[in-house]
C-alpha cells in the first residue's frame, strides 16, 4: 500500500490563491483538534456536513456545498474535474511557526473507500511535511493523494501562511485508475534475516553512526510513533549496511529507557 | 569529545556515575529543539522528550570534561538569577513568571544540576564547582534568538548547599522564598515530594540521626532548609520574599533584586499569568493560606512550631530589617 501519490492533474494556482482573495473577510475556524497544534491551524468548509456544521469536522453521512463555494470559482473548476463522489471539502490553513504534531486521522482510509486529496494553494519552502517519517514536497496547483491514517506532522517554518485544498473523496474506478492505492510501499523495507547476536552488533554500530552524523539522527529525532520509529530505524541501518531486525530495536529501546528511568535519584 | 558533531539543540539529561573512576562518569544528552522549557520542572519537559523514541535510543554521550569542554566552546546565557525556596511557598508561581520576561529561559529544579550538587564525596570541591558552571552553561544554552535571561530555580533542599553553588556563581544574585510553616507542612504531608519522604534523599542532608515519625521527619528537613536560607543570608545576603508577596513582588522587589527593570508590556503579561497556578492548569491560583491553617491538625502545628518556626521567625526578622 503506497501513502502518497501526485495525481496527473495540476490545477491553476492562480485562480485558487483568486478564491482566496474572495474569501479573505471570512472568519477561519481554528480546527478541533486543539490538542494536536500550536500556532493558527484553522480552515473554512466549501461542503461540509449536510446537517450544517460551524466546526471543520469533515466525517457525515451526507454532505452539502457551502454558500462561500459560490464565491470560489478556482475550487469549483478542480472540483469539477474529479470524477467521484465528493464529501468534505475545507481550505486548511497553518500560520507561520504553525506546528502540528505527529497523529493519525483513524478516520481516514483506503479500506473505508476514502481518499483525502490535497491541492497546495499557497505555501513556502520551510513548509515540512512529513508522512510515515518522510517528507512530502507538495507545489501550488499539484493535486496529491495521502494515506493520513498513516502518522504525520507539519511544520510551516516560514513567515507565510500554508494554504491547501483538502478533498475528501469516496473512492471509485476513475480514482482507482488514477492511483495505484495497492501498489508496494517502496519506503517500506523487507525485514532483513539476520541472526540475533548479528542484529544487536549491527544496531550498536548504527547508534554510533547516528551519534556522528547529525542528518541521520535529524532523519529519525522528530516521530513520536514508536512502531513507526522502529521500522525507520530498520529501514535507515539496512540502507547504511547495517542490517538489523525490528526486534533487536525494541529490545535495545526497552533496556535504554528502563537504565534511564533506574536509580532516577542516584 | 568526537570534534566532528556539535552538541548544539541537546541537553545533558543524566548522569550516570562511576563510583570506581568518577571522570569515567557518562552524560547522556537528549535531544530539543524547544524554544523555551515551559512546563512546571525541568524534569516534565524531559518526560515530554522522552516521548520521541530517539531520546531513548539515540541519545548522546560523554564525558564530564567533555561537558566542561564543550561549555567552554558554547558558554549559554549567563544566570540573571536563582531561586532558593522551601518548597510548598509558590516558587513554581514565581519561576514561571520569571519565565515570562522578555528573552527568559526558566531552568526548574533541573536534576542533572541537583545530581552535580549531591555528588559531593565523588568529586573535589574545584571540581564540582566547575562542573556545576558548565552544567548550567549546557543546559542555559540560548535557544531562541534573543534570549539573554537566566533563572534557575533549585531544589528546595539544594539550598543546604547554598556556599557551593555561590562559589560557582559568586556574582548571581539570589532569592530565598519562604511561606508560614504551617501552611507549607499541610502541603508537604498532603503531598510528599522528594525531600519529605523518608529515606529517598540522606538524612544526614539535613542532620537528621534518626527520626522514626514520618511526619516530624518532613518538619525537621523543612525547618533545615527555612535554617539554611537564613544562613545563606547572613553569610552573602541574598533577597527575603514570603509567599505573601507573591505574584506582585516578581515584577516589583525580585525584578529589581535580579537587576530587571519590566516593561509595562512584561508587567502586564505577568500580572495576567499570574491568575494561573502553573502546577494545576486551569485552576486559578489563590492564596491558600486561610485554608491550610484552618485544616491542620493540632499535632501537625506542633511540628511546625518546634521544628520551623524558630528559623522563620528570623527569617521574619531579617525580611523587616
Amino acid at each position: 500500500m503506497i501513502d502518497r501519490f501526485r495525481l496527473p492533474l495540476t490545477f491553476d494556482a492562480a485562480a485558487l490563491t483568486a478564491d482566496l482573495d474572495a474569501l479573505s473577510a471570512e472568519g477561519w475556524i481554528p480546527h478541533f483538534n486543539r490538542g494536536f497544534y500550536d500556532g493558527d491551524w484553522s480552515g473554512l468548509v466549501l461542503r461540509g456536513p449536510a446537517q450544517g456544521a460551524d466546526s471543520l469536522v469533515a466525517t457525515a453521512e451526507a454532505f452539502a456545498d457551502t454558500p462561500l463555494l459560490d464565491i470560489c470559482p478556482g475550487v469549483r473548476a478542480v472540483l469539477a474535474t474529479l470524477d467521484c463522489p465528493l464529501r468534505s471539502v475545507r481550505l486548511l490553513r497553518l500560520g507561520p511557526g504553525g506546528v502540528i504534531r505527529e497523529h493519525r486521522d483513524y478516520d481516514l482510509g483506503y479500506d473505508r473507500g476514502e481518499a483525502r486529496l490535497h491541492v497546495p494553494v499557497v505555501t513556502n519552502p520551510d513548509v515540512s511535511f512529513h508522512l510515515r517519517n518522510r517528507r512530502v514536497v507538495m507545489a501550488p496547483g499539484d493535486t496529491w493523494y495521502l494515506d493520513l491514517s498513516q502518522p504525520h506532522r507539519v511544520v510551516n517554518g516560514g513567515a507565510t501562511d500554508r494554504i491547501h485544498l483538502v478533498i475528501d473523496v469516496g473512492v471509485n474506478d476513475w480514482l482507482r485508475d488514477r492511483i495505484p492505492f495497492e501498489a508496494d510501499d517502496p519506503f517500506r523495507s523487507v525485514e532483513p534475516e539476520v541472526g540475533a547476536d548479528e542484529a544487536k552488533a549491527n544496531l550498536e554500530r548504527f547508534r554510533a553512526l547516528v551519534a556522528a552524523e547529525p542528518a541521520l539522527h535529524g532523519d529519525l529525532r522528530d516521530t513520536t510513533d514508536r512502531e513507526l520509529f522502529v521500522e525507520e530505524t530498520v529501514r535507515l541501518g539496512l540502507a547504511h549496511g547495517l542490517p538489523f531486525t525490528a526486534e533487536a530495536v525494541r529490545e535495545a529501546l526497552m533496556a535504554e529507557r528502563r537504565r534511564w528511568n533506574d536509580q532516577w535519584m542516584k | 569529545m568526537d570534534e566532528v558533531t556539535t552538541l548544539d539543540g541537546w541537553l545533558p539529561g543524566r548522569i550516570f556515575w562511576d563510583d570506581a573512576d568518577v571522570e569515567a562518569s557518562v552524560v547522556e544528552w537528549i535531544w530539543c529543539d524547544a524554544p523555551r522549557f515551559t512546563e512546571a520542572f525541568l524534569d516534565d519537559t524531559f518526560t515530554g522528550l522522552m516521548r520521541h523514541p530517539a531520546n531513548t535510543l539515540f541519545r548522546r554521550r560523554t564525558t564530564l570534561a567533555e561537558l566542561e569542554t564543550w561549555v567552554g566552546r558554547s558558554p549559554g546565557v549567563p544566570p540573571t538569577g536563582f531561586i532558593f525556596h522551601v518548597s510548598r511557598c509558590g516558587s513554581t508561581l514565581l519561576a514561571h513568571l520569571l519565565g515570562r520576561l522578555d528573552g527568559a529561559l526558566v531552568l526548574s529544579e533541573p536534576g542533572p544540576v541537583d545530581s552535580l550538587i549531591r555528588a559531593g564525596e565523588r568529586l573535589g570541591r574545584e571540581r564540582q564547582v566547575a562542573l556545576l558552571r558548565a552544567m548550567v552553561g549546557a543546559l542555559g544554552q540560548a535557544r531562541a534568538p534573543g534570549q539573554s535571561r537566566l533563572f534557575v530555580k533549585f531544589d528546595a533542599w539544594n539550598t543546604l548547599q547554598h556556599d557551593l553553588i555561590r562559589e560557582a556563581f559568586p556574582e548571581t544574585p539570589w532569592v530565598f522564598l519562604y511561606r508560614d510553616p504551617v501552611e507549607v507542612l499541610v502541603s508537604a504531608l498532603g503531598q510528599r515530594g522528594v525531600h519529605t519522604v523518608p529515606g529517598l534523599l540522606p538524612a544526614s542532608l539535613f542532620g537528621i540521626d534518626a527520626e522514626p515519625d514520618a511526619d516530624a521527619y518532613a518538619a525537621r528537613v523543612l525547618g533545615a532548609i527555612y535554617a539554611a536560607g537564613l544562613e545563606a543570608h547572613g553569610r552573602a545576603p541574598g533577597l527575603l520574599v514570603d509567599y505573601g508577596q507573591l505574584p506582585g513582588a516578581t515584577w516589583g522587589e525580585v525584578a529589581a533584586h535580579f537587576g530587571i527593570t519590566p516593561t509595562p508590556d512584561e508587567i502586564a503579561r505577568l500580572t495576567a499569568a499570574s491568575g494561573r497556578n502553573p502546577k494545576q492548569g486551569d485552576q486559578p491560583f489563590t492564596a491558600d493560606a486561610e485554608a491550610k491553617r484552618r485544616s491542620a491538625p493540632e499535632g501537625l502545628r506542633a511540628l511546625a512550631e518546634r521544628w520551623m518556626q524558630p528559623a522563620y521567625e528570623r527569617l521574619e526578622d531579617a525580611r523587616s530589617n
